[in-house]
C-alpha cells in the first residue's frame, strides 16, 4: 500500500464523477486495491489496463453502494469514518449523512448527474440546459427531487 | 426491536405484520451471531506502525472479498444440494481451490467449522456433503446479504423448516433492506406463508405491501 503507483486515488475520484456517486472514496479506494490485489491474478492482458483498472474501480463502488443498502451499519463504522470527517465540522450526524448518501446513490445515473452538476458542482441550470438538451424546469426538478430524497433522512430521524 | 427498524418497518407499512412473524427473531439473531462468529475469515498476522489504521482497514476489504467469494461458492452449493442436480461440479470445484489458495497466499484464517465445511465440499462428492441448509447458513454468516437471506429461507422452506424459513424472511425485512429487493422478500413470505397455510397473514402482508 505504500504510495499510489496505480493512481487509484485519481481514478476512484474519476470513476465517482462518471458515475455521480456519494462515496467515502477512501474507502472505494481501499475496496479497489483489495480487487486488484485480488483479480490481477486473472488478468490476461484483455481488456487494456486502462479499461480493466476502470472496472475494478466501477466494481468497487458499486459493490460498496449494494453494501450500504443492505447492511446496517453502527456509530463508529467504517462506512462513516470519511464522512464523520465532513460533517462533524459542519454539525451533522455522520449516520444521517451517510443515510443520505445512500439515499442518493439509488437514484437513476442520469438524476445524480444532474444533482452533482447543479448542487454540488454550483453549475447554472441555464448552462445545464444548453449542453443536455433538457428543459431547465426539468433539470430543476429532476435535482429537487434528488434533494428532497436526502433531506427526508434527516426530517425523518429528527426528534 | 431497534427504533431505527421499528422506523423502517412502520415506513413500509409492514410493522404489524412482522411484529407478529418474527416472534423468533431475538433467538435467530443470536444463532445468526454465533455463526458468523464459527464461519469468521481473519488474518492472522500482527499489523504495527503508524500505518496501522489504514492498513488494519485495506485488510477488512481484502478479507471482506474473500467472505464474498467464498459465500457465493457457498450459494451455488446449496443451490445444487436443493436442486438435486450437480451442475459444472468441475468448475465449482476449480473455482473453491482457486479462492482457496488466495485466501492463503493472503494470510486469512479460517474459523474451525468454515475449515471443516470447505474440506468436506473439497473432497466428498455433493451427496454427502452437508445440506442445503448448512451450507446456505455459511454463506450468510459470511455474507450477509438478502441473496443469501432468501437462499437460505429456501433452503428451510425445502427441509419443510416452514417456521423458520418465514421468520428468516420477515427478519430480513424488519431490518434494513434495499427497496429493489423488497417486493421480491414479500413475495417470497407471502408464497411461503401460503405454504404453511396461513392464507390470512400471507393476504394481509400482500395488501400491506
Amino acid at each position: 500500500m505504500a504510495g499510489d503507483p496505480l493512481r487509484l486515488r485519481e481514478r476512484v475520484a474519476e470513476g465517482l464523477q462518471r458515475n455521480a456517486l456519494l462515496l467515502d472514496p477512501d474507502r472505494v479506494v481501499l475496496r479497489c486495491a483489495a480487487r486488484i490485489a485480488r483479480f490481477a491474478q486473472r488478468y490476461r492482458g484483455q481488456p487494456d489496463i486502462e479499461a480493466w483498472l476502470r472496472s475494478q474501480v466501477d466494481g468497487a463502488a458499486f459493490d460498496l453502494v449494494a453494501e450500504d443498502e443492505e447492511q446496517p451499519r453502527g456509530a463508529g463504522d467504517a462506512a462513516f469514518q470519511g464522512l464523520g470527517e465532513l460533517a462533524r465540522p459542519l454539525g451533522f450526524d455522520p449516520q444521517l449523512v451517510h443515510e443520505a448518501c445512500v439515499v442518493h446513490n439509488r437514484f437513476p445515473l442520469e438524476e445524480r448527474r444532474v444533482f452533482r452538476s447543479v448542487v454540488l458542482e454550483g453549475r447554472s441550470l441555464d448552462e445545464l440546459a444548453a449542453r443536455s438538451g433538457q428543459s431547465a424546469t426539468d433539470l430543476a426538478r429532476c435535482a429537487r427531487r434528488v434533494f428532497d430524497g436526502m433531506g427526508a433522512v434527516f426530517s425523518r430521524r429528527a426528534p | 426491536m431497534s427504533a431505527a427498524i421499528r422506523q423502517e418497518c412502520a415506513l413500509a407499512g409492514l410493522e404489524p405484520l412482522l411484529v407478529g412473524l418474527g416472534s423468533e427473531r431475538a433467538a435467530l439473531a443470536e444463532q445468526r451471531s454465533r455463526l458468523r462468529a464459527a464461519f469468521a475469515l481473519s488474518f492472522d498476522g500482527l499489523v504495527v506502525g503508524v500505518a496501522q489504521p489504514r492498513l488494519a482497514r485495506a485488510q477488512r476489504e481484502l478479507a471482506r472479498l474473500h467472505a464474498q467469494e467464498l459465500a457465493e461458492l457457498f450459494r451455488r452449493a446449496a443451490r445444487m444440494r436443493i436442486s438435486d442436480r450437480v451442475e459444472a461440479l468441475g468448475a465449482w470445484r476449480i473455482a473453491l481451490s482457486e479462492a482457496l489458495d488466495a485466501c492463503v497466499a493472503d494470510g486469512m484464517c479460517a474459523g474451525t467449522r468454515l475449515r471443516e465445511l470447505l474440506t468436506v465440499c473439497c473432497v466428498r462428492e455433493p451427496r454427502e456433503w452437508p445440506g442445503a441448509v448448512e451450507l446456505a447458513e455459511a454463506a450468510l454468516a459470511l455474507d450477509p446479504n438478502c441473496a443469501s437471506r432468501v437462499l437460505l429461507a429456501r433452503a428451510l422452506g425445502h427441509a419443510l423448516r416452514w417456521d423458520e424459513a418465514i421468520a428468516v424472511l420477515a427478519n430480513a425485512l424488519s431490518s434494513r433492506v434495499a427497496p429493489s429487493a423488497r417486493a421480491e422478500l414479500v413475495r417470497r413470505l407471502v408464497a411461503l406463508l401460503e405454504r404453511d397455510g396461513r392464507s390470512r397473514e400471507a393476504l394481509e402482508l400482500s395488501q400491506c405491501a
